[in-house]
């Protein structure tokens, strides 16, 4: 009975060779439960088939609208991308300089501000002197 | 009456009254499609205009080798399944069902439920049904396409066509048992 079915629901959207034809024409002449199961298949399938669709009179107006601005936001496309990549980018940054600041407290056991500014690195032979003038 | 083709050149050109022409002749199928995939609310009627946004932003790609109506209803299937996935990802189909479920219980089984319980009904055992049974049963017996053009438009081997909608139907019957 299931392979029956299973023809006779195949045989509702594809064409079927003449000897699965004539095995289900048979089946069918048989069997009152599989004409019942295809008078329920074709009812389910008129169902469907005629599933109302609601009318939309507002349609096309609103499509035209949407069309119109759509093209007014291409303007503003580069900003916003703008836009949208900052908080990445500012992320990216902060995650960047905690990384830094990692590295500079377990090398250095500490967060000292000379090390911070580089200033730890200067040689006094090459700072720049300036000569105040009092 | 002009034909598709001839209008979508015009449209090219930049007429919007031949656009608006496209729009009027297409858009009950294009509509169709998009609630037998989401269902007839305000999402539908987004994704069904957002389909011919997407149309008119990519005139010159349309070349006519297709009719328009299955380009049209290509798109439309595409944007459907991307809103379906979107949904998904909230949880919304979830609770769609959790609130929907008690308006399917039709007190008297003995007497033919109205038309309009029978349309919510069908409506309803649709978006039970997976996506990818959704849109062959949909394709076929909604839109009226052939087999063959189901598997066109869904770029997929028609004997996949032909066992999901042999599957889709079976669900659906399981489906629609339990509201009768």
């Amino acid at each position: 009975m299931k392979d029956a079915i299973n023809r006779l629901i195949f045989s509702l959207d594809n064409d079927l060779s003449p000897e699965e034809q004539n095995l289900l024409d048979k089946a069918l002449a048989e069997s009152t439960a599989l004409q019942a199961e295809k008078t329920k298949l074709l009812e389910m399938r008129a169902l469907i088939e005629n599933l109302e669709i609601p009318a939309n009179p507002n349609f096309t107006d609103k499509v035209m609208a949407g069309l119109e601005s759509s093209s007014n936001r291409k303007g503003k496309n580069m900003e916003a991308s703008i836009l949208h990549l900052f908080p990445r980018v500012a992320a990216a940054c902060i995650l960047f300089i905690a990384v830094a600041f990692s590295v500079i407290y377990f090398s250095e056991t500490d967060l000292p501000m000379d090390s911070l500014v580089g200033i730890d690195d200067v040689m006094p032979e090459e700072a720049t002197y300036v000569l105040l003038d009092y | 009456m002009l034909p598709d083709l001839d209008l979508v050149e015009q449209c090219k050109s930049g007429d919007q009254n031949a656009f608006r022409a496209l729009v009027e002749r297409h858009q009950q199928q294009v509509r169709g499609t998009v609630i037998g995939m989401i269902g007839a609310n305000q999402e539908a009627e987004d994704v069904a205009q957002e389909v011919f946004i997407r149309f008119y932003r990519s005139l010159e790609d349309f070349r006519g080798d297709s009719k328009l109506g299955t380009y049209l209803t290509r798109i439309a299937i595409n944007l459907s399944l991307n809103e379906l996935k979107r949904q998904q990802r909230r949880n919304r189909r979830f609770l769609f069902f959790e609130k929907n479920e008690k308006v399917f219980q039709i007190e008297d089984t003995s007497a033919n439920p109205s038309r309009k319980d029978t349309q919510e009904m069908v409506q309803h055992a649709l978006q039970r049904l997976e996506p990818n049974f959704r849109s062959v049963i949909v394709l076929r017996m909604i839109d009226g396409y052939s087999v063959k053009e189901t598997a066109e438009i869904l770029k997929l081997p028609q004997g996949t066509i032909a066992s999901r909608l042999a599957r889709g139907q079976k669900k659906l019957k399981e489906i629609l048992s339990t509201y009768l």
